[in-house]
């Protein structure tokens, strides 16, 4: 989990990624970014779900229940995968934004962790 | 009020449907954030687990004035030692089970840190009951 700061329609740039959902909150505001498989840990360590984008490969129905119970509100799958009708409509039910990006979780976490750096840096020259 | 769901055993495209919906209804009757999404966690590790681990079972889930009381019951294997399924990490999940992003030991452990009360009565071979109180 890294905290930033950043909104979805940068993050979508960024990740190339495809939105399939009919709503898309562009200037939703981004702070924490949870990259796993395990939806166990998303339910015991998910605290401020409104603000956290759930990364993962998995795209099953209990990916978007997890997703709901905890809050959170925008969900990316990894590695481009085809992801079934149902699951779209079972976001979209729910206020989810679902996206889906060809890049690996790996990939993902590193154009993620460089942008993140990046705008850290402009910040330190800009106040130094 | 009251309200009663079904839970059938291994079905996970289903399973978060119960939770789901007391999610909304809690939402409605306007309830502190931070209260729904306690219920609602709590909620969904109960349902997981008769999916995960259970053949059937039944969500009761009431709310009286100060209480949101909730009970999981089902038919299934029961649980042989309650102290180590509570312990963090210990799981007896399937392979199909872990596939689905589940498995890591961690919703008793879940189940307890987002309720004010929990117990658990369990017989092996026959099935377990889950209860738990999270105050508003
Ligand atoms: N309703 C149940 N019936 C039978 N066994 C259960 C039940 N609930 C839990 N258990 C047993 O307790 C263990 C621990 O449960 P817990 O919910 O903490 O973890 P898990 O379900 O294995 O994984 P996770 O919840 O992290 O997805 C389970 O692996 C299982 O052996
Ligand atoms: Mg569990």
């Amino acid at each position: 989990m890294k905290k930033t700061n950043i909104k979805l329609e940068k993050l979508q740039k960024i990740l190339d990624a495809e939105v399939l959902t009919s709503q898309f909150p562009e200037k939703l505001e981004i702070c924490y970014f949870c990259c796993t498989e395990l939806m166990s840990d998303v339910l015991a360590f998910t605290h401020e779900g409104d603000s956290t984008v759930l990364i993962t490969a998995l795209s099953n129905s209990q990916t978007l229940r997890t997703a709901e119970m905890v809050d959170i509100k925008v969900v990316i799958i990894v590695r481009g995968k085809t992801i079934d009708k149902q699951l779209i409509e079972l976001a979209e039910e729910n206020g989810i934004t679902l996206l889906r990006t060809e890049d690996a979780m790996f990939e993902v976490a590193g154009k993620l962790c460089s942008h993140i750096k990046e705008e850290e840096e402009k910040e330190k020259t800009k106040n130094g | 009020m009251d309200k009663t769901y079904h839970i059938e055993g291994g079905n996970f495209s289903e399973a978060g449907f119960a939770s789901s919906d007391v999610k909304k209804l809690l939402k409605k009757l306007g309830l502190p954030t931070n209260i729904i999404k306690k219920a609602a966690i709590a909620m969904y590790e109960a349902e997981i687990n008769v999916v995960a681990h259970a053949y059937r079972g039944d969500m009761e889930f009431k709310i009286i004035p100060g209480q949101i009381l909730v009970t999981v019951q089902d038919e299934g294997p029961g649980i042989p030692d309650l102290e180590l399924a509570f312990t963090e990490g210990f799981s007896t999940a399937s392979s199909k089970v872990r596939e689905m992003g589940f498995g890591a030991g961690m919703g008793l452990p879940n189940i307890k840190r987002n309720t004010d009360d929990i117990s658990v009565e369990t017989e092996v071979g026959k099935g377990t009951r889950l209860s738990f109180v999270i105050n508003i």
